[in-house]
């Protein structure tokens, strides 16, 4: 891996911290929020990583459908593995597209948490709240993904 | 002994978490992002994608559990875990971005897959580790919306719950 390559994973790897950043401080106001408004409940709706999950699905497809529509290439083994990478501009702006999409979305979104807490609410009884998460997090995900797409159309 | 409630509350603020949930997180993402160039992603199937997912779920079913038991474990260790490292290193986008982008067919398949295999992990993970946790004599009930303060029953007694 040549020095240029691991800085590409290091700046990658920065917007996945930061992505991370944003989920934790999602879920912990939302959550504080729906306390708030609600003590002493069983069981919550984990609007924050539903949060999170859309607002990821919506920016992914957005950044993506830049790309498309500019000509920008996005492949990851080819900013990884190049040595010299060409053009500097296209390497920076695929760099770029890259860290926001990958990186950062890859990161701001999460399957784990999603099904660890779909199992424990079934398992503790909210079986309907369970299948609804399930549910509505990838309808919802779907849903902003295609509008996600279609902005960067309009341009 | 004073059990520490793994969310219903999800995770509570401080600046060490969210300073552990960047570090994990980094982390996350740098071993997601490597394994995705290790093995490059086969676009009409995104096989590596499902392998990380479910591999990150079956390791947060089993830290759910871990940290359950380890009530005095600190909240920043837990976080950057939990919602940094695998947080990161599992990804619902990518899913979603292949979904809109695969015949209807293939994307069933896939979604089906995901789900299925990801569910199977974190419920065999989490059974496993309480199984193991059960056998040492040690444990609160776990997860989350489980009243904490009832004795903990065993993993025996909770599997006609979910069946």
């Amino acid at each position: 891996m040549s020095f240029l390559s691991l800085t590409a994973l290091v700046v990658l790897a920065l917007a996945g911290a930061a992505g991370a950043m944003l989920r934790y401080l999602i879920d912990v106001s939302f959550t504080a929020a729906q306390v708030r408004q609600a003590p002493r409940r069983k069981h919550y709706f984990p609007w924050g990583i539903f949060s999170a999950n859309t607002l990821a699905c919506f920016l992914m497809a957005g950044i993506l459908g830049v790309a498309a529509h500019t000509g920008v290439q996005l492949q990851l083994d080819r900013l990884l593995n190049a040595q010299g990478a060409g053009d500097p501009l296209s390497f920076s702006v695929s760099l770029v597209l890259l860290a926001l999409s990958i990186g950062f979305c890859g990161s701001l979104s999460t399957m784990s948490t999603l099904m660890v807490s779909v199992l424990a609410l079934s398992r503790s009884g909210a079986r309907t709240m369970a299948l609804a998460y399930l549910g509505v997090s990838l309808a919802a995900g779907l849903a902003a993904g295609s509008l996600g797409y279609y902005i960067p159309t309009l341009f | 002994m004073q059990q520490r409630k793994q969310a219903p509350e999800g995770p509570h603020f401080s600046v060490g978490s969210l300073l552990a949930v960047a570090l994990g997180g980094f982390l996350g993402a740098a071993a997601r992002i490597l394994l995705a160039v290790l093995i490059p992603e086969n676009p009409a199937f995104p096989a590596t994608t499902l392998a990380v997912n479910v591999t990150g779920t079956a390791a947060l079913g089993f830290f759910s559990v871990y940290f359950a038991v380890h009530p005095r474990l600190r909240d920043w260790c837990r976080a950057g875990i939990g919602t940094g490292f695998l947080g990161a290193f599992t990804t619902f986008s990518t899913l979603v971005i292949f979904l809109l982008g695969a015949p209807v067919a293939l994307a069933l398949l896939y979604v089906g897959l995901s789900l299925g295999l990801c569910g199977l992990a974190a419920w065999l993970a989490v059974r496993l580790t309480e199984a193991h946790y059960s056998a040492k004599g040690r444990g609160p009930m776990i997860l989350e919306g489980t009243d904490a303060r009832e004795p903990w029953q065993g993993p025996s007694q909770s599997s006609g719950e979910e069946s």
